[in-house]
């Protein structure tokens, strides 16, 4: 009997040596200290919902336009702590303003504690910016891929204008190339992720875009496909405005 | 002892049934769908350089099949009537018959000439101005182009999804029903890259199997001779026939089409296009990226005479070059070499040609 027992033993060690590879992770962190954590963007014109109607928007130089088309890639999440340390979320995410479910993004066992800054890639980086042989949201069947050059449209904003001679325009901007890739960094006002709370919005200005550190007039750029000569001002333009067109709204 | 057995039994299996999740189990059914795809080793021809297949899409026997389905499959395009071998004819090593521009699904004509389709698994970048980074990425370019197959990728996915057939050849093929833009683009780049033409009257030599005329090895002379064709510097002699770089050849010395520059913005790729293999040569007409030139005399001519010295990048090689070096018999000579690059059995392989509609796939 103490024989079988002994074999049982040992047996019964094994099968828990044996299947444990896949629970290491959760037994390091034990529950308390992570958390689940939704960041939802929300895409806004100064701070208003943007409807895709045909309203007319006006920026800051007083150009009316209209929004049909809003996406944009927002990658690689990295969210840093007071202390400095650091959650990479190694997210692909496309913001779609008429795919309001993929504009939230789920972060998971994000460890607790006080946030101070939320970082991410406004495009795609470049170890994945070389081939449209991908799946997820870099499928190129979301649309956001240039075939003829291959490489991914980081920011694309389509609908019309209305230019200085009152008349209405077409509106197409297609950001993308190494050059165009956005570092935003989004300050935090030392939240706190304790597992209550469970969404983080992180407002995007569309005007801000158009504004924020230089003005682009749609008067002078109104289609811009990052293949010409004059688009790299336009290039440089609107990625340092992008960076800083991100705010932090609330967690709740 | 029998009962300490049967206890060692069922913990074993325990043991076995606890830890399987994770672990490939092969299952055992007559369901030839199941079966894994077949391994196929493309290999490179004689004098040919290594094939590097990409780690991403290994090929398979069946991979390979379905994509030649796809190449010839005019659903590809929105409204079911052009398919890939609709512009790449093998006739015409795969270019778009005597075509200068080809015409898509809505009668728009282009503004570049339909590139041969062969020997793809040596070449780097893909279009006349390397605009597609792999073969892989290619595929969905002239899909998509509203100007060519003018569809959508999602509509593609929808119909082959949707398809009696396809479904079944995509999981002989990769292991999945689920046809996403992915598999479609490995399917056609598997069988791209298995289009190879090296068995022209210039290999049998190089091979010992056959003689070249006196004029052709004048002609092969006169090719490698920097001072007289010079044309070896970038149309390499043997295997591929050229070097893949991007140049300006000289065509114009005002662009209409900025060729490379479109692509990376780069003030010293204007007016550069790939430099496309010789082999076929004589198939492939018109001649460059603009199709501008109806017959190999009108290209010797070009680089005989025609370069337009003051064009901006232009390529060492031509800006070097005398005008006017060349006889009109040594021109006649470089020809009859060129035609030596005429692969007649590449252009009737079987292989290649449109599958029948009752031809099995696997």
């Amino acid at each position: 009997m103490k024989n079988l027992i002994f074999c049982a033993i040992i047996l019964a060690g094994f099968l828990l040596v044996s299947c444990t590879k896949e629970e290491t992770k959760q037994t390091n962190n034990n529950t308390a200290s992570v958390a689940n954590i939704n960041v939802v963007f929300n895409n806004t014109v100064s701070g208003m919902a943007i409807n895709t109607d045909n309203t007319n928007y006006t920026n800051a130089i007083g150009n009316k336009y209209t929004v049909d088309i809003l996406k944009y890639y927002v990658t690689n999440i990295v969210l840093e702590k007071e202390n400095g340390a650091l959650f990479y979320a190694k997210n692909y995410n496309l913001i779609d303003l008429n795919e309001t479910l993929q504009n939230t993004i789920s972060l998971k066992n994000v460890p607790t504690g006080k946030y101070t800054k939320l970082r991410f890639i406004l495009g795609v980086d470049s170890a994945r910016n070389t081939s449209g042989l991908q799946d997820g949201y870099l499928d190129p069947s979301y649309g956001m891929i240039w075939t003829w050059n291959t490489g991914y449209i980081f920011f694309k904003h389509e609908g019309n204008f209305t230019n200085s001679a009152n008349q209405v325009k077409p509106l197409r901007f297609h950001l993308g190339t190494e050059a165009a890739r956005g570092f935003v960094e989004v300050w935090l006002p030392e939240i706190n992720i304790n597992g209550i709370n469970s969404k983080l919005t992180i407002d995007f200005d569309l005007n801000k875009a158009y504004s924020s550190t230089s003005n682009i007039d749609f008067n002078v750029d109104n289609d811009r496909q990052s293949t010409e000569e004059v688009d790299r001002f336009w290039i440089s333009n609107l990625k340092n405005n992008l960076e800083k067109s991100f705010s932090y709204k609330n967690i709740e | 002892m029998k009962k300490y057995l049967f206890f060692i039994i069922i913990i074993g299996v325990v043991l076995v049934v606890s830890c399987s999740k994770n672990t490939d189990v092969t299952v055992n059914t007559s369901n030839p769908i199941d079966t894994p795809a077949t391994p196929f080793n493309l290999i490179a021809p004689f004098g040919f350089p290594p094939i590097i297949i990409p780690n991403n899409n290994k090929m398979t026997v069946e991979g390979i099949a379905l994509g030649r389905k796809l190449f010839y499959d005019p659903m590809l395009s929105l409204d079911n009537s052009q398919s890939c071998g609709s512009c790449h004819n093998q006739r015409f090593a795969f270019t778009d018959s005597t075509l200068q521009f080809s015409k898509g699904i809505t009668g728009e004509i282009g503004t570049r000439n339909a590139m041969p389709i062969m020997n793809l698994a040596w070449e780097r970048k893909f279009f006349w101005d390397g605009g597609a980074a792999t073969l892989e990425d290619q595929v969905i370019g002239p899909i998509t182009n509203p100007i060519e197959m003018h569809e959508t990728l999602n509509n593609v996915l929808s119909k082959l999804n949707k398809h009696n057939e396809y479904p079944r050849l995509f999981k002989r093929a990769f292991g999945t029903d689920s046809i996403t833009t992915q598999l479609l683009m490995k399917a056609v780049a598997q069988f791209e890259r298995t289009i190879i033409s090296a068995n022209s009257k210039y290999d049998k030599y190089v091979r010992g199997e056959a003689e070249l005329t006196f004029d052709e090895l004048k002609g092969k002379e006169l090719y490698e001779d920097q001072k007289k064709g010079d044309c070896f510097h970038c149309h390499v002699l043997g295997s591929t026939f050229t070097d893949f770089d991007f140049r300006n050849n000289g065509l114009d010395s005002i662009f209409t089409d900025l060729g490379r520059y479109k692509n990376t913005l780069k003030e010293t790729d204007k007016g550069k296009f790939k430099t496309p293999s010789l082999r076929n040569i004589e198939l492939t007409a018109p001649y460059m990226h603009d199709g501008r030139f109806k017959t190999l005399d009108e290209v010797l001519e070009h680089y005989n005479s025609g370069f337009k010295v003051t064009s901006q990048n232009l390529a060492a090689d031509i800006a070097l070059a005398e005008k006017g070096r060349l006889s009109n018999e040594e021109k006649q000579q470089i020809i009859a070499f060129l035609k030596t690059l005429t692969d007649t059995e590449f252009i009737n392989n079987p292989n290649f040609k449109k599958p029948l509609t009752n031809e099995k796939f696997n």
